[in-house]
């Protein structure tokens, strides 16, 4: 049984249609196994940064730091599975919060294991031969793309039209969780300067 | 009726001199033992503050002085064996003449009516001395002149004191303002005064005042009081009937009306004491009997600024002690160019800069000086030397004088940050405490041989000598070799990704031991070995509140053998320490209890600026100041932990360099206490180590260095200036052993460069270096050290320094006596003993003292070289 949970992903992968169909019905998906996938996609993230070869690394080595990676990944990850689930709430989708984390979380190994060969081929390959490089690394974020499109139109229960309508949005409702977190910012940081200003104006009375 | 109260004012006045004519008397009678008690009660009557003029010639001006004037119109008050003090008891113009020379000196230059460029205001400024600004409570900055706000208006007391006189100068508006009448008064007291008055007068009175709706009160009629000569009238009619300051106040009680208007007046009371001291005038703001109104307070005050004036006529310069020094030809027509007025000791730190300011040498020494024809004079700032500025400018400008003057802030503003959302407004706070001590210079005088800048700084260095701040100490034989060691600087690492800083060595002690040894095998003996970054990790180490000497580079006992070497073999070790920035926020340092303040109350944590953007750089490392009432614990701890060392040398970053003061609310610590605080600490570190280094070189740390570091080789370079001149070595040498920049890391690093500007100022060769690598200091915040490998340099430091040694190791106890510009580029600098080195900076040979010096080369002869080659001013 604990073997079945480990290779699912990789079976669901192949087989999104089957694959989704259980982890929602036959709950084959882990919210664990979901997390760790998030995480080595990090490690892979941060390898990649330090280690894709010469030709094919834009990085400045001194200017690296792996804390940088939390924000670019995990704190998307969590603001689509919010944003997802904010608007499928009110669209009638069938999947629950616990379901989409999941569903996010699997969707995304194709990038894993496409990550660690090329960041190994990269040293092997020349600079004109980067169009296999980039070729493989495209094809592994639409792969990704299309488990999450198959993915949330099962947990959903979905048609492909209302997917992609609800997929859109959710990218609207990230943009705008963001615009309220800055707006949020910056109220309170006036709010700030205002009790600021009212403490210098006492302090310097005269 | 008029003319009636016309003899009674000018009976009140004929009674007025009579009695003050007599209190002057009895002073002068109590001076010859004449006269005892009765003498000083009238002398003690006149000293009240008497806001009319006190003294007016004539009467009392034939009893102070019998025989014939040597200084024309004007009275001796005081004299001793080398000057006399004259003084011209109507305009308080005051002169020195020197009985060495016959030379006067007049505090005002007497021939400024005949000023063709000066306008009628700034003739009667050329009648002051001193002029102050200040700042009242909406900010406003204003000036005034002693002559037209004061000696003009008769607001000025005489005062003999010993050896010289007091005179206090009241600026300000004194006419009694509108505020001496009531704003109510009831009709039978109205009317009971009026009855004294006559007829026509009381009528004219009361026609300034309003009988209420129930007949009962008289209200003051402000708006026919607003011409100055009615409001005069009315004033002196209730002079004249005998209303009071009781009668007021009852007044104003009995009809609960306050002041009439809250508006203070703004009357500012110096008293500024002139007096002789052997061969030098002391002139003395003395701050306790200095008066101000409570919401304008005084920022600067400006003393004698026209002592020195000279005229268009006149050939010499002034000096100023702007980096090692420089000169300003009289008349040299730069008056487009800004002045000359630089803060001593440099720029205040605690007053915000929001752009980068213009990067100046500062200066160290309180001094400054003119030298007119074959006379000089020079003015040493002696009390509030800290918050002293000084000033010089040339003809052409306002008038048609060139003068040097002291002038000194007693408080700073700054600005204060507003926000009300959207932007920001700047508003002005004022420092809210001053100084309360005296504010001092000291003026000499100089004649023939010794009147330039050699005869100044030799004046000044026996000042020095007499107050016991330099004290000749002979040391070795062979010149000193300073080299600066980096221990360990902090370096960003990266752990898995995840960035951190750690400390990188550059040099641990024993390879500094190994540094030591090969420069012993190239002949150089005397090394002085600064280490900066050995304790408290770094460079810019924790607060030295106590010591935990770096374990990488060797730990405690690394560090005593290197000590033990160096020692052994006649060289010496100075741990550097840096005290007054901290640079980092740790267990023993609160910000905001232990650092600085800004006036505006702020912690005041500063970044570097960025070179491109002038402005300071957050990605930058930052530091406090640290307060300087808190310095005394933390050198306490300091010197605790470095008792336990056993070493004899230290070495100081920043207290030789930097004075900035604490503006903490209730805890003011201004520049001139700080500077104390400073001296004190400098003065019990060197009880436990008696080798102190320091760096800068500022006066207040003269007393306790053995060796400089950083001494300014140049000067800032100002437009008006005009020669570059090596004032500050002339003091020191022979008595602090002194070097400049490091030669591998100086504005040049050609040493040829380095090395004839060291000969040519007395300087001595200074080296940093490291042990490891170059690229080891790549991406760190020290990427200046980026030449300091050691071994790249070793064999010209070798032989750099043989060349000094050999030239200078037999003057280096002497005194620099001269220093000449022969032509652009070509110098000579002269010792005590004759000796005289001429170096030449330029590209071609030239000859000197029959000699030739090659270019980039230079000479030793055993005679001066004449004067012959020098400009056209002297």
């Amino acid at each position: 049984m604990k073997r079945d949970l480990l290779t699912f992903p990789f079976r669901l992968i192949v087989r999104p249609f089957d694959g989704f169909w259980d982890l929602k019905y036959e709950e084959k998906g882990r919210l664990t196994i979901a997390y760790i996938i998030l995480f080595l996609l990090v490690i892979v993230q941060i390898l990649r940064n330090q280690y894709v070869g010469f030709l094919y690394n834009h990085n400045d080595p001194r200017a690296l730091n792996s804390i940088n990676e939390l924000k670019f990944i995990v704190v998307p990850f969590f603001l689509w599975c919010v944003s997802n689930w904010s608007v499928t709430v009110l669209m009638d989708g069938e999947g629950k919060f616990k379901e989409i984390l999941t569903t996010t979380g699997y969707a995304v190994l194709p990038l894993i294991i496409v990550y660690v060969p090329t960041m190994i081929m990269s040293h092997f390959i020349t600079v004109e031969e980067a169009a296999f490089y980039n070729f493989f690394n495209t094809a592994a974020v639409f792969w990704a793309l299309w488990l999450l499109f198959v993915g949330l139109m099962t947990v959903h229960q979905y048609t492909p039209l209302m997917t992609i309508v609800t997929m859109g949005l959710t990218l609207i409702v990230m943009g705008i969780i963001i615009f309220i977190g800055l707006l949020t910012f910056s109220l309170v940081q006036q709010i700030q300067f205002f009790f600021e200003t009212i403490y210098r104006e006492i302090v310097f009375w005269s | 009726m008029k003319l009636k109260w016309n003899k009674l004012k000018i009976i009140s006045i004929v009674f007025v001199l009579a009695v003050t004519s007599v209190g002057t008397l009895f002073v002068l009678f109590q001076k010859n033992g004449s006269i005892g008690d009765t003498g000083l009660i009238a002398a003690g009557a006149e000293t009240k503050p008497v806001m009319r003029a006190a003294l007016v010639n004539g009467k009392t001006a034939a009893s102070f002085q019998a025989k014939p004037d040597r200084v024309p119109g004007m009275d001796k008050t005081a004299e001793n064996d080398a000057l006399a003090l004259y003084m011209n008891k109507t305009t308080a113009e005051l002169a020195v003449f020197d009985k060495r020379s016959g030379r006067i000196w007049y505090t005002n230059p007497q021939d400024r009516d005949k000023d063709s460029k000066a306008s009628a205001f700034e003739k009667q400024g050329l009648a002051s001395q001193l002029s102050m600004q200040f700042s009242d409570s909406n900010n406003n900055k204003k000036t005034f002149l002693s002559f037209n706000d004061a000696v003009d208006k008769k607001q000025f007391t005489i005062e003999p004191i010993a050896d010289g006189v007091k005179i206090v100068y009241t600026l300000g508006d004194m006419s009694a303002g509108i505020d001496v009448l009531p704003k109510l008064i009831s009709k039978e007291r109205l009317d009971s005064l009026l009855a004294k008055l006559s007829k026509e007068k009381a009528k004219y009175v009361q026609n300034k005042f309003q009988l209420n709706d129930s007949k009962t009160v008289y209200k003051r009629f402000d708006d026919a009081l607003k011409s100055s000569v009615r409001l005069q009238k009315v004033v002196d009619a209730f002079a004249e009937a005998g209303y009071t300051a009781e009668d007021l106040a009852a007044d104003n009680k009995a009809n609960a009306s306050g002041a009439s208007s809250d508006s203070e007046k703004v009357v500012f009371s110096i008293p500024v004491a002139y007096t002789l001291d052997g061969d030098n005038l002391v002139a003395t703001v003395i701050a306790a009997e200095l008066k101000e109104p409570k919401k304008t307070v005084i920022t600067d005050i400006n003393l004698l600024p026209y002592l020195s004036a000279a005229g268009l006529s006149d050939k010499g310069y002034m000096f100023v002690p702007d980096g090692s020094g420089s000169l300003i030809y009289l008349n040299n027509g730069k008056f487009s160019d800004d002045i000359y007025s630089q803060p001593v000791y440099g720029a205040d730190e605690a007053i915000r800069k929001r752009l980068k300011p213009q990067h100046t040498e500062g200066i160290r020494l309180p001094v400054f000086g003119i030298k007119v024809g074959d006379s000089a004079m020079y003015g040493i700032i002696e009390k509030g030397e800290a918050l002293a500025s000084i000033n010089a400018e040339v003809s052409g400008r306002a008038n048609s004088y060139n003068y040097i003057y002291g002038s000194f802030k007693l408080r700073s503003w700054d600005e204060l940050p507003m926000s009300n959302g959207q932007s920001f407004n700047y508003v002005q706070i004022m420092q809210q405490e001053r100084n309360n001590e005296d504010l001092s210079i000291r003026y000499g005088f100089l004649y023939g041989e010794e009147a330039n800048y050699a005869g100044i700084a030799k004046s000044y260095q026996q000042y020095l000598v007499n107050a016991s701040v330099l004290k000749q100490e002979k040391g070795g034989t062979d010149l000193p070799f300073y080299v600066d060691i980096v221990g360990d600087i902090p370096k960003q690492k990266s752990i898995l990704g995840v960035p951190y800083e750690a400390m990188e060595p550059l040099t641990t002690f024993s390879e500094a031991e190994q540094i030591a040894k090969e420069m012993k095998d190239g002949d150089i003996d005397n090394i002085h070995m600064r280490y900066l970054g050995w304790f408290n990790d770094g460079v810019n180490h924790e607060l030295p509140d106590g010591i935990s000497v770096d374990r990488k580079l060797g730990g405690r006992s690394g560090l005593a053998e290197l000590n033990t070497y160096l020692k052994e073999t006649g060289s010496s070790l100075y741990p550097d320490a840096a005290f007054l920035d901290v640079y980092h926020d740790t267990w023993g340092f609160s910000p905001a209890k232990d650092a600085s303040r800004y006036i505006t109350r702020r912690i005041i944590e500063k970044y570097p600026y960025d070179a491109a953007t002038e402005r300071m750089a957050p990605y930058l490392e930052s530091s406090y100041l640290l307060s300087p009432a808190k310095l005394p614990p933390v050198v306490d701890g300091f010197l605790k932990d470095y008792s336990k060392l056993g070493i004899n040398g230290l070495s100081l970053r920043e207290m030789g360099n930097h004075l900035n003061p604490d503006y903490r609310i209730n805890a003011n610590l201004d520049r001139q206490k700080s500077a104390n605080v400073i001296s004190g600490e400098m003065s019990t570190m060197s009880k436990v180590a008696s080798d102190i280094l320091v760096s800068g070189g500022n006066a207040y740390s003269l007393q306790f260095a053995k060796h400089i570091v950083d001494v300014p080789l140049t000067d800032t370079k100002f437009n008006i200036t005009d020669e570059t001149v090596p004032f500050y070595q002339m003091v020191v040498h022979g008595y602090v052993s002194y070097a400049g920049q490091p030669f591998n890391l100086a504005d040049t690093q050609d040493i040829r460069y380095n090395l004839l500007k060291a000969m040519e100022y007395g300087a001595n060769v200074r080296f940093t270096w490291i042990y490891q690598d170059d690229s080891k200091v790549k991406d760190t915040l020290f990427n200046n050290l980026y030449s300091t490998q050691y071994k790249s340099w070793m064999k010209e430091a070798t032989s750099v320094y043989e060349e000094m040694n050999t030239v200078l190791k037999d003057v280096q106890y002497e005194r620099m006596t001269g220093h000449i510009a022969l032509q652009e580029g070509v110098y000579a600098t002269t010792y005590e003993s004759g000796k005289t080195i001429v170096v030449n900076y330029t590209d071609n040979a030239v000859q000197a003292g029959g000699q030739t010096v090659e270019p980039a080369g230079y000479i030793v002869l055993q005679h001066a070289v004449s004067e012959s080659g020098r400009g056209n001013n002297s």
